[in-house]
C-alpha cells in the first residue's frame, strides 16, 4: 500500500483522470453498435453478437468511468495517454462481435487484428474468405473504418461537453499531420466541421455510387456495396465486402471512387474552410504537390503498363491512377492485381506508401506537408553548407515556418524510419523463429511494414491487395496491431510514453 | 554551337561563385603527385621480376597530367569553401582513373573491361574492398599490393594527406579537411592547426601500419602462422589500418591461422576509433581522454553487442563451437562494424538472422575521424538524443534543452546537419538498391532483393562484401555496367559523406 502510495504520488501524469475520460469514450463507442445491430435484425442475421459487444462497451466504459470518479481534469500530459489507451480499446470493443461470431476465419488475435486494422482505416485483412462473411458482419467491418477515419476522439470532442476544456491536445494529438497550420475557431466547432464535411462527403460518396447501380452505369454495384464502400473510401480504411476488392466492380464505379478517394486524402479543415473561398485551393502547397506527386506517379506507371502492353487505353490510365492514389491515400482498394505488374510498379507504389496523403486528413503515411517540409529544409542545410552566414528560414505557403516545428517534422520522420525498420526486423526475426512462413521474402517483410505502419493495406508478395495476412505468425500479427496503432497516432504520443520525463513530475 | 555560345554568354553575364581554376589546379597537383605512388608497386614489380611498365607508364601519366593542368590553370590557388567541395568531389572521382591505369596497362583479363577496373580502383582509394576479381590469387605480385595499396592511400584520405605535406594549403586546408575527414566535424573543436591535425593523423597512421606489418611478420617468422609471410603481412597491414578490406587472397582472412585473426582484429579495432583521440591517448600518453569519450564508449558497446549477437545466432545454428565460434562471430562483426570488409568465413551460409545482423552493422560504422566509412557512432548517439529531447519537449513545451555530447552541448546547426546526412544517407542507399533491382531486371541478371539491399549498403558504407554472389568469398563481376557504375557511385558518395556532392547540385553554390 505504502509502496503504491508513494508510486502515485511520484508519477506527474493524472492516470486516473486519463482514464475517466477513456471509459466515457468507450461507453459512447457502445452506441455505435446499434447500426449493425439494425441491420442482422433487417437481414435476418444473428444480432445478439452486436448488442453483447455494445453491452460490453457500454459496461467497461461505465466500470472505468465509475472507478476513477472525481477525476477528470485532462492536461497536456494526460491527452497523449487518453489517444493511446482510447485506440487500443476501441480496438478490443470493436472486435468483440468477431470472436463471438461463429467465423472460423478469426481467432482472438485475429479478431482483435482485424477490429485494429478497421479502427486505424489500414485495410489489412487476415479474412481469406471475405465473401463467407454475413453482411450485418462484413457491413460492421466497413462501419468501424468509417468511425475510426475522421477519429473517435474528435467525435468526442465535438460531441462529449466536458471536453470543452483541454480537447485541443487531444485533437492535435489525433489528427494526423504537424501543426503547420493553427486550427482556428473554437477547438470544438474545428470537430464538429470536421464531422460534418466527413458525413456530407460520405453522403456524397454512396449516393453517387448507389446511382451508378440505380441508372444501369454498374450493375454489380447496389445500396449495400455503395454505402459498405462509402464507409471504407472516406477514411481512406480499404476494406471491401468482396474479396477481389474494387476488381468487383465497373469502370463506372472505379473512377468514382478514385476521385473520392483523392477527396478524402485533402486536409478536411482546409477543405471546409475553400468551401467558401475556392481560391484558396489553388494557392495551397501542400495540395499542389499531393496532385502533382500523384499525377507524375500515374503517368510513369500508365507508361510502363501501356509500355508493356498490361492494359490498353482506358484500362491502363484506370488501374494506374486507381493503385496509384489508393496506395498513396494509404487506402489500399485494388482495382487489380498489381502483383502480376513488372517489379518497378510494386517498388514505386512502396515508395508512395511512404509519403501519404495530406496533413489533416484521414490518410496514413509520413504526409505530403512533412516530405515537403524536409525536402526544402535538405536545400536549406546544402544553402547554408556554402553560406555559413546566412538565416535561411524554411517557408510552406509563403510562411517561414517556426524552427521548432521543423524540428519536429525531422525528429517524427527519423523515428518514422526506424520504426519502420525494426518493424521490417521484427517481421523477419518473428517468422524465422516461428518458421510459420521461413519463405518470407525481403520484399513482402518490407511492404508488410511499410503497409501496416502507414495505415495502407495491401502490400507485396502473398500479402497483396487479393492476398491476405492470415499465414503471418501469431508474434508477427502482434508487431503489426502495434505498427498500425503507431502509425495512426503518428508515432508521437506512444513514444512520449516510452520516455521518462513524461512520467516524473 | 549555339548552346555552346549561349553558355559561354551566360557564363560571362554572370561569373560562377566558384573559382574552377583553381580547384582544377589543386586536384592536378593531387594527381602530379600521385605519380609518385607508383613508385612502390613498381619497386615491387622489379623485385619478382614481373613487368614493371605499367606503373612506370601510369606514374608518367599522372604526373604528366597533372603536371600540365596545373601549368594551365597557373596562378589560381585560392581555395575557399566553395572550392573546398569541388576538389574533394573531384578527387575522389579523378584520382583512382589514374589509380586503374595499371590494371588496364597490365592486359589483366579480369580487368579488361575498363568500367571494373575503374570500380576496383574506386573501391580501393575509398577503402571499400568490393572487387570484380573472380580470381585474386592470379594477379601478379606487384599488381596485387597495388590494390593493396590504394586502400592505404585512400584510408587516411588524400588530401589529408595533402594539406600535411603541401605548403600551399596552409591556407584555405581546414575546410578541405572538414570536407574530407569522416564524420561531423562541427562537433569536434580543433584546438591546433589545421596542419598539425593533418600531421598527426598521417604520423598516427604510418605508425599503427608499421606496427601491424611489424605484428603479422613475427607471426611468420616464429611460426604462428605459418602462412604468413612479410609480403602478406604488408599487404593486410595497408588493408586494415585503412578499414578497407582488400585481401591477395582469394579466401580473404580465412587463408590465415587463428593467431593472425586475433591481431587483425585488435588493429581493426583500433583503426575504428578517432585518430584525433587516438593520438592523444596514445602519443601524448592521455588515455582518458579517449576512455571519457562518449562514442569511444558507444563504439565499444555496439562492438560488443554485434559480436554477442552473431555468436548467438552461430551457437544456436551449430556452425562453430569454442574459441573457434567467438573468434569468427568478434571477426565479422567488427569486420563488418567498422566497415572493412575482411572475412574468415563466408557468412552467406549462416543463417538469414546472423546474414540480417550483419546488414544492420553495416549501417553503423566506425567513429567520427577513423578511417572508417558508413554512418558513424556519433550520428546514432546524437540522433538518438535529438529524438529524445523533441520526445520530452512535446510533453515541457516551455523547456529548452540543448543535446549534449561528452559533456558538451552540441551546435544545433551541426544537428540539422547531421541530420540531413542521415536523411539523405538512406535516400540514396534506398535508391541504389532500387535502381539495382530494377537494372537487374533489364539485364536479366538474377538478384534477391536482399542481395540488393546487401550490395548498396556495402557500396554506400564502403564495407565491400554484401550477400549472394557478391558475398564475402564472391565478386561483385555479374553486375551489369549500369549496375557497377551505380555501385561506383555509392562507394564515392560514401567515402565523401554525400554532402560535398550534394551541395553541388544546388543552384546557390554555382552562383555569385
Amino acid at each position: 500500500m505504502i509502496a503504491a502510495e508513494r508510486l502515485r504520488s511520484a508519477v506527474s501524469v493524472d492516470v486516473g483522470g486519463a482514464l475517466n475520460l477513456v471509459g466515457a469514450v468507450i461507453k459512447y463507442l457502445s452506441l455505435a453498435f446499434l447500426f449493425p445491430t439494425a441491420l442482422a435484425l433487417g437481414y435476418g442475421e444473428p444480432a445478439w453478437l452486436f448488442l453483447a459487444g455494445g453491452a460490453a462497451a457500454a459496461a467497461g466504459g461505465w466500470g472505468l468511468e465509475r472507478l476513477t470518479e472525481g477525476k477528470e481534469r485532462i492536461g497536456p500530459r494526460e491527452a497523449f495517454l487518453v489517444v493511446a489507451l482510447v485506440w487500443a480499446l476501441a480496438a478490443l470493443v470493436v472486435a468483440v462481435p468477431y470472436v463471438l461470431a461463429d467465423e472460423p476465419q478469426l481467432g482472438p488475435l485475429d479478431a482483435y487484428f482485424e477490429a485494429m486494422s478497421g479502427m486505424t482505416t489500414t485495410g489489412a485483412s487476415v479474412l481469406t474468405d471475405i465473401e463467407g462473411l454475413d453482411r450485418s458482419l462484413a457491413m460492421w467491418r466497413q462501419f468501424s473504418q468509417w468511425l475510426g477515419g475522421m477519429g473517435i476522439i474528435v467525435l468526442a470532442v465535438a460531441i462529449l461537453p466536458r471536453l470543452r476544456i483541454g480537447g485541443r491536445q487531444l485533437l492535435e494529438s489525433e489528427l494526423p499531420g504537424p501543426d503547420v497550420e493553427k486550427l482556428s475557431a473554437t477547438i470544438r466547432q474545428t470537430a464538429r466541421q470536421l464531422w460534418i464535411l466527413y458525413i456530407g462527403l460520405t453522403a456524397a460518396a454512396a449516393l453517387v455510387l448507389a446511382l451508378l447501380g440505380w441508372t444501369g452505369a454498374d450493375p454489380r454495384m447496389n445500396l449495400y456495396e455503395a454505402v459498405a464502400h462509402a464507409f471504407s473510401t472516406l477514411p481512406t480504411g480499404g476494406f471491401s465486402t468482396r474479396a477481389r476488392s474494387i476488381e468487383a466492380f465497373g469502370p463506372a464505379t472505379q473512377w468514382a471512387i478514385a476521385f473520392f478517394m483523392v477527396v478524402a486524402g485533402v486536409n478536411f479543415a482546409f477543405m471546409y474552410r475553400a468551401l467558401r473561398r475556392p481560391g484558396k485551393l489553388v494557392r495551397d502547397e501542400e495540395l499542389r504537390v499531393y496532385l502533382i506527386v500523384l499525377t507524375l506517379a500515374a503517368a510513369v506507371l500508365v507508361a510502363a503498363l501501356a509500355g508493356r502492353g498490361i492494359y490498353e487505353g482506358e484500362g491502363a490510365v484506370r488501374h494506374a491512377v486507381f493503385q496509384v492514389v489508393s496506395i498513396m491515400t494509404t487506402t489500399g482498394f485494388a482495382s487489380a492485381d498489381f502483383n502480376q505488374w513488372p517489379i518497378f510498379a510494386g517498388m514505386l507504389l512502396v515508395a508512395l506508401m511512404f509519403i501519404g496523403g495530406s496533413a489533416g486528413s484521414t490518410a496514413g503515411g509520413i504526409k505530403v506537408v512533412r516530405v515537403l517540409i524536409v525536402g526544402r529544409l535538405l536545400k536549406r542545410e546544402l544553402d547554408q553548407t556554402v553560406h555559413r552566414e546566412a538565416v535561411i528560414p524554411v517557408r510552406f505557403n509563403q510562411v517561414a515556418v517556426d524552427e521548432r516545428t521543423v524540428r519536429n517534422v525531422l525528429a517524427f520522420v527519423l523515428l518514422y524510419v526506424v520504426v519502420f525498420v525494426l518493424g521490417v526486423l521484427g517481421l523477419v526475426v518473428s517468422e524465422a523463429v516461428n518458421t510459420v512462413r521461413a519463405d518470407l521474402t525481403w520484399p513482402e517483410a518490407v511492404s508488410a511494414a511499410a503497409a501496416t505502419l502507414g495505415n495502407v493495406g495491401p502490400g507485396l508478395g502473398f500479402l497483396g491487395p487479393m492476398g491476405s495476412y492470415d499465414s503471418f505468425a501469431a508474434s508477427s500479427k502482434a508487431i503489426m496491431i502495434a505498427l498500425m496503432w503507431m502509425g495512426r497516432l503518428e508515432l508521437i504520443p506512444v513514444a512520449v510514453l516510452l520516455t521518462r520525463s513524461y512520467w516524473r513530475s | 554551337m549555339v548552346t555552346a555560345a549561349r553558355i559561354r554568354r551566360e557564363l560571362q553575364l554572370r561569373p560562377l561563385g566558384v573559382n574552377v581554376g583553381s580547384v582544377l589546379n589543386l586536384v592536378a597537383a593531387v594527381v602530379k603527385y600521385l605519380g609518385l605512388a607508383f613508385l612502390f608497386p613498381l619497386a615491387i614489380a622489379l623485385g619478382y621480376g614481373e613487368p614493371f611498365w605499367p606503373f612506370l607508364a601510369a606514374g608518367a601519366i599522372s604526373a604528366g597530367v597533372g603536371w600540365s593542368v596545373e601549368r594551365l590553370t597557373q596562378g589560381k590557388e585560392r581555395i575557399g569553401i566553395r572550392e573546398g567541395f569541388l576538389v574533394v568531389a573531384l578527387t575522389w572521382l579523378v584520382v583512382p582513373a589514374f589509380g586503374c591505369l595499371p590494371f588496364l596497362f597490365a592486359a589483366e583479363p579480369q580487368l579488361d573491361n575498363p568500367v571494373d577496373a575503374y570500380f576496383e580502383a574506386v573501391s580501393g582509394f575509398t577503402a571499400t574492398g568490393a572487387t570484380v576479381l573472380t580470381d585474386i590469387e592470379a594477379l601478379d605480385h606487384s599488381l596485387a599490393m597495388w590494390r593493396q595499396f590504394t586502400q592505404w592511400l585512400g584510408g587516411m584520405g588524400i588530401i589529408v594527406l595533402a594539406v600535411a605535406v603541401l605548403p600551399r594549403l596552409r591556407v584555405g586546408g581546414r575546410q578541405l579537411l572538414e570536407s574530407e575527414l569522416a564524420g561531423p566535424q562541427e562537433v569536434e573543436h580543433l584546438s591546433i592547426t589545421i596542419r598539425e591535425t593533418a600531421r598527426r593523423l598521417w604520423v598516427l597512421y604510418v605508425g599503427l601500419t608499421v606496427l601491424a606489418i611489424a605484428v603479422l611478420t613475427v607471426f611468420g617468422w616464429t611460426g604462428l602462422d605459418p602462412a604468413m609471410s612479410f609480403y602478406e603481412a604488408a599487404a593486410h597491414a595497408f588493408s586494415t589500418l585503412s578499414i578497407g578490406g582488400f585481401s591477395t587472397q582469394e579466401d580473404s582472412m580465412a587463408a590465415f591461422g587463428a593467431a593472425t585473426h586475433w591481431a587483425v582484429i585488435v588493429f581493426i579495432v583500433l583503426a575504428g576509433i578517432n585518430f584525433l583521440r587516438l593520438y592523444v591517448a596514445l602519443v601524448q600518453r592521455r588515455a582518458f581522454a579517449v576512455a571519457r569519450d562518449e562514442e569511444f564508449r558507444l563504439y565499444l558497446g555496439f562492438i560488443a553487442i554485434g559480436s554477442a549477437l552473431v555468436l548467438v545466432e552461430l551457437l544456436a545454428g551449430g556452425f562453430f563451437a569454442g574459441e573457434e565460434a567467438v573468434r569468427n562471430a568478434i571477426f565479422q562483426a567488427v569486420s563488418i562494424m567498422t566497415t572493412t570488409g575482411f572475412v574468415t568465413a563466408d557468412y552467406t551460409e549462416w543463417s538469414a538472422l546472423a546474414g540480417m545482423t550483419l546488414l544492420l552493422l553495416m549501417f553503423i560504422g566506425a567513429s567520427a575521424g577513423s578511417t572508417g566509412g558508413s554512418i558513424k557512432v556519433v550520428r546514432h548517439l546524437l540522433m538518438f538524443r535529438i529524438i529524445r529531447r523533441e520526445l520530452e519537449q512535446t510533453v515541457h513545451r516551455e523547456a529548452v534543452v540543448p543535446v549534449r555530447l561528452s559533456g558538451r552541448t552540441v551546435d544545433e546547426r551541426a544537428l540539422r546537419g547531421l541530420v540531413t546526412f542521415i536523411v539523405l544517407y538512406i535516400g540514396l542507399f534506398a535508391l541504389g538498391a532500387v535502381g539495382l533491382v530494377i537494372d537487374a531486371r533489364r539485364a536479366d541478371t538474377e538478384i534477391a532483393a536482399f542481395e540488393a539491399i546487401g550490395a548498396a549498403a556495402a557500396c554506400l558504407g564502403n564495407v565491400g562484401p554484401a550477400f549472394g554472389f557478391a558475398g564475402p568469398f564472391g565478386t561483385y563481376e555479374p553486375f551489369s555496367n549500369l549496375s557497377t557504375g551505380i555501385l561506383t557511385g555509392l562507394m564515392w558518395l560514401g567515402r565523401v559523406e554525400i554532402i560535398p556532392v550534394a551541395v553541388l547540385l544546388t543552384r546557390s553554390y554555382w552562383r555569385g
